[in-house]
């Protein structure tokens, strides 16, 4: 039935595959971007609204005209996930040949 | 987040249109539209991989522009027009969350590809005990899938009486019925492809009008966003506050809570995640995140917080709270001065406008959600847990059919029996169960080679229901004059969000789960699913 779990790969592929160096090389890269851009993502927007709640006089102070801290804090945000959207992709891109090639290891042929 | 007690809670508006035949002619013509599409997918589909998932040939584009419009229902546009409208900053910054909740969204995006098929809970099942987590995971999806559909619902039916000018319970009740009539039409004949269509199309439809309507906004201030900015403080009459934190949250804690639930929400909302699944690989899901994540940067950023600002200056606070206390016709109410003010020809039709993309809108997020609830349970439920993998493609979407009309039907029940009720809080708890339920563990899944399927089970029951008890005695339900009860007490949680208690109780359950038990099976089977989840290989 359709909702079984996919054609099972050899446990030896598996386990050849994983035995690369490039396998642990793409692990590493991709857990080490996965975790520190979610963790800098949530932390960051988690802290605005700690400040916005606790601090709200210092998010109240004028920088330029009428904008104060707050908002540039909330813009903020916005530039900080358009560059760790960017930086994704460049991940993804540095990557995409390494991937490829994992991923052609891994399967099983058809 | 609360934006349908308020809704509902209305009780006499002002004549918001005065040219109701051509409202209704439009929403006669919407209706057509999204029949044509729905009998044009009903002809495409034979198996049960086009039924569920179109097939699985959507490009990137095309999916993220259908998960855009899942994520920008009627409530969120006109409520979030409307929070910033009311609340200025306050309101901007719910916006934000959503955008980094969609960034944390995209960066899970191909993993979440590679290791599932059709449900969220495909993804943990590949290396657990299938049926006792499908049980879990189905339930848990099932329950957002419904509580978001009776909000909707509801929703709509406060809403089209306040678009149409009819404020009468006939118009709400009957608005109820024929939404709930038109979801299950189209989730039984269209299926997955026809619910992606109709949501594609209203979501250029719903972009274009309203970027062209944040221009317009530009256009009165001659692009000087500073003098906009100093009309909008003017037009809200809170002076300076408008800018400044604290008009619409008062209790830090709160706030924190709603952050936390907000941000993680949207990598466990069922409706969204088996979207993934409609395209071919993790690079094609990679693509459709990002620009889901680009559609909600520019919605928010510029549309909301534009439009936002524009209707308080242009409009004026009194005008808006006169309307709808929650602000959720400050949209419609920029609409109708933009076109040349409200009795005018061209104010009357660009509100009939407005409003028949609103309940474009109603109807293409209603019938995603209905999609995915019939797959949650044909699936999860039927395929898995009753029927042990023994079933056929066509039962499977045999089932799917049959669910969707009784589902259908029990959320119209449900709607009107409650739709007198102050039950806007259901959306935030759908979330909430997302959040805590779902998002612990999918990520100890992916990342945690010793998680297992006490973990998971643990993980989804504890958090499940952490956050239905924690809002169940939070003052939302209870002990105060916005409550759904407010005539009697119960409450002790002081949070009307519970994320920042229920998604950490989430973690601990799943964790305090996985290591009572030690399933080596689980354990080697990580082997395979790490390697799925970082390259795509064997992944379907």
């Amino acid at each position: 039935m359709s909702s079984q779990s996919i054609t099972a790969p050899s446990q030896s592929r598996i386990s050849d595959v994983r035995a690369m160096p490039e396998f642990a090389e793409l692990r590493r890269r991709s857990r080490n971007f996965t975790f520190t851009a979610g963790l800098l993502l949530f932390s960051w927007c988690i802290s605005l609204f700690w400040a916005v709640g606790y601090a709200p006089e210092l998010m109240s102070v004028q920088v330029i005209g009428l904008l104060n801290i707050g908002f540039l804090f909330v813009w903020s945000q916005v530039g900080v996930t358009v560059c760790a959207a960017a930086l994704y992709v460049r991940h993804l891109k540095n990557n995409a040949e390494l991937i490829a090639k994992m991923r052609d290891a891994g399967s099983e042929k058809k | 987040m609360t934006l349908i007690p308020v809704l509902a809670a209305q009780a006499e508006a002002p004549e918001l249109s005065s040219n109701r035949v051509l409202t209704l002619g439009l929403f006669a013509v919407v209706v057509l539209i999204t029949f044509g599409i729905t009998a044009w997918a009903a002809r495409r589909r034979k198996t049960s991989d086009e039924f569920f998932t179109a097939g699985r040939g959507l490009t990137g584009r095309q999916n993220g522009l259908a998960m855009a419009g899942d994520s920008l229902s009627a409530s969120a546009v006109l409520g979030s027009v409307g929070l910033v409208s009311l609340f200025g900053f306050d309101g901007f910054m719910f916006g934000i969350a959503n955008v980094v909740a969609f960034a944390l969204l995209l960066l899970l995006a191909g993993y979440l590809r590679n290791t599932g098929r059709f449900t969220v809970v495909d993804v943990l099942s590949t290396r657990m005990s299938e049926r006792p987590v499908k049980l879990a995971g189905g339930l848990s999806s099932l329950t957002i899938s419904v509580f978001y559909l009776i909000a909707q619902m509801v929703g709509a039916g406060a809403l089209l009486a306040l678009l149409i000018g009819a404020e009468s319970p006939g118009v709400k009740n009957a608005t109820i019925v024929v939404v709930g009539i038109l979801m299950t039409v189209y989730a039984v004949f269209g299926g997955m492809r026809g619910a992606t269509w109709v949501q594609i199309i209203k979501a250029v439809i719903l972009m274009s009008i309203i970027s062209i309507m944040a221009v317009m906004v530009l256009i009165r201030f001659g692009f000087d966003f500073g003098a906009l900015v100093t009309a909008a403080v003017d037009g809200s009459g809170r002076g300076q506050q408008f800018l400044e934190a604290g008009l619409q949250y008062q209790n830090p804690l709160d706030l924190i809570s709603l952050g936390v639930g907000v941000t993680l929400a949207f990598i466990g909302l069922p409706h969204v995640f088996q979207r993934f699944f409609t395209v071919r690989d993790d690079r094609t899901a990679q693509k459709s995140a990002m620009w889901l994540f680009g559609i909600e940067a520019i919605f928010t950023v510029a549309v909301v917080l534009i439009m936002g600002l524009g209707a308080v200056a242009l409009v004026g606070t009194e005008t808006i709270t006169a309307s709808s206390a929650g602000g959720n016709t400050a949209a419609i109410l920029l609409a109708g001065e933009l076109g040349g003010g409200s009795g005018t020809l061209g104010g009357d039709v660009f509100m009939a406008v407005f409003s028949a993309v609103a309940f474009a809108t109603i109807l293409a997020v209603v019938a995603g959600i209905m999609v995915s609830a019939m797959t949650t349970f044909s699936h999860d439920l039927y395929g898995t847990v009753i029927k042990r993998g023994q079933v056929s493609d066509a039962q499977v979407v045999k089932v799917a059919r049959v669910a969707a009309v009784v589902i259908g039907l029990a959320a119209i029940v449900i709607s009107l029996s409650v739709q007198g009720l102050n039950i806007g809080f259901i959306v935030g708890l759908g979330m909430a169960i997302a959040a805590s339920a779902h998002v612990p563990s999918l990520l100890l899944n992916l990342f945690w080679r010793r998680f297992n399927t006490r973990g998971a089970l643990w993980g989804i029951y504890g958090g499940l229901s952490t956050a239905v008890l924690l809002v169940l005695f939070s003052p939302t339900v209870s002990g105060s004059a916005n409550s759904l009860f407010s005539s009697v007490d119960f409450s002790w949680f002081p949070l009307t969000n519970p994320g920042l208690i229920s998604v950490p109780a989430g973690f601990l359950f799943a964790i305090v789960g996985t290591l009572l038990q030690r399933d080596e099976q689980a354990e080697s089977r990580y082997n395979e699913l790490e390697v799925r989840a970082l390259t795509g290989a064997n992944a379907e």
